[in-house]
């Protein structure tokens, strides 16, 4: 912590409140607080009750959590699988193919669009529901009004000449 | 041409197994503690090598510069998936209702130090992220005020403020537990 602030904290008779003492215990304890400021915290507690309990509740609790660090270290993993070594290999070698991979949805779906517009495009060019060129012959088609019409028959074959 | 390539590809492999062998164990074990599970641990390391390639520009090889770099983006990352898979919403409901029932189990003396560690996660967990970060940092990784700013972007009292008030909370935390 700062050093600079130490004097500043001791106050005039270079004594610090307990309050002061009690918000630095855990900078003392895990030396993060200069020299000047440990000795005053050192000093203030050799005579102060209530300070000494409260450094006591604080390094207990340290205690416990650097145990349970130690503890917990054997079972934690300590390397990356191969499996997620390999993507960072891939990432970092062929970036696109690896964009690919992660977005794959997304990219099937583009790819699935592309296909039906380019199919669509296709099947505009040809028009394979128009069956030629020729335009279409006339039909005459009479809804309902009566019998059908009789249509004249055809002359009968020319006998052949003499 | 070819040959340049390939030598390239060769370095740049190098570079990135001398990264990864040196950060990666602190790392698993740093995103283990932040999101309580090893496999996202693991997936949080992945992503936090693949922005470090992706975005680090300067040489690549073991510094304080990349490790503040990696730890904080690791951090990031961590927050990330706990928002994205809302774990952090039912991680603390889940941790404030075995601090409740927490009941020490009774598995023998060979067992006494793993109780602790079970007693201390339960406790961290009434931390909320700046906090159990900070805690992390410098009780389990041992980093100073110093490292734990440059990681956080901190500055170095409000470090030293952050851990005292954290530790009070864990204090009572584990007082009411009968932990300590």
């Amino acid at each position: 912590m700062n050093e600079g602030n130490d004097k500043k904290k001791a106050g005039k008779n270079g004594k610090m409140k307990c309050e002061d003492i009690q918000a630095v215990l855990f900078d003392y304890m895990t030396r993060e607080l200069g020299p000047a400021r440990s000795d005053l915290v050192r000093e203030h507690m050799r005579k102060c009750d209530a300070c000494r309990a409260a450094a006591a509740e604080i390094k207990a609790t340290l205690d416990l959590l650097q145990k349970a660090s130690k503890s917990t270290e054997e079972i934690m993993p300590s390397r990356l699988t191969r499996r997620r070594r390999k993507r960072i290999i891939r990432a970092m070698m062929h970036p696109v193919w690896d964009w690919i991979s992660i977005n794959h949805f997304v990219v099937s779906i583009i790819i699935m669009g592309l296909v039906i517009l380019a199919a669509l495009l296709i099947l505009k060019k040809l028009e394979p529901w128009r069956l030629g060129d020729a335009p279409p012959k006339s039909v005459t088609v009479t809804i309902g009004g009566g019998a059908p019409e009789e249509q004249p028959k055809p002359a009968p074959p020319a006998p052949p000449a003499q | 041409m070819g040959k340049d390539k390939q030598d390239e590809k060769a370095t740049r492999i190098a570079a990135f197994e001398a990264i990864v062998s040196e950060y990666e164990a602190g790392l698993l074990r740093y995103a283990a503690r932040l999101v309580n599970d090893y496999n996202v641990a693991q997936d949080v390391v992945q992503d936090t090598f693949i922005r470090l390639f992706r975005k680090w520009k300067d040489e690549l090889e073991p510094s304080p510069k990349i490790s503040s770099w990696l730890y904080r983006v690791a951090h990031n990352c961590a927050v990330d998936y706990l928002r994205k898979e809302t774990r952090h919403h039912v991680l603390h409901k889940r941790q404030a209702r075995e601090k409740r029932q927490f009941v020490p189990p009774d598995r023998g003396e060979g067992f006494r130090i793993s109780a602790e560690a079970e007693r201390a996660a339960a406790a961290l967990g009434a931390l909320d992220m700046r906090e159990k970060q900070l805690v992390v940092l410098k009780v389990y990784e041992e980093k100073s005020y110093r490292e734990i700013s440059d990681i956080t972007g901190l500055t170095v009292s409000n470090v030293g403020y952050i851990l005292h008030h954290a530790m009070k909370k864990l204090a009572a935390e584990l007082k009411r537990a009968k932990a300590i």
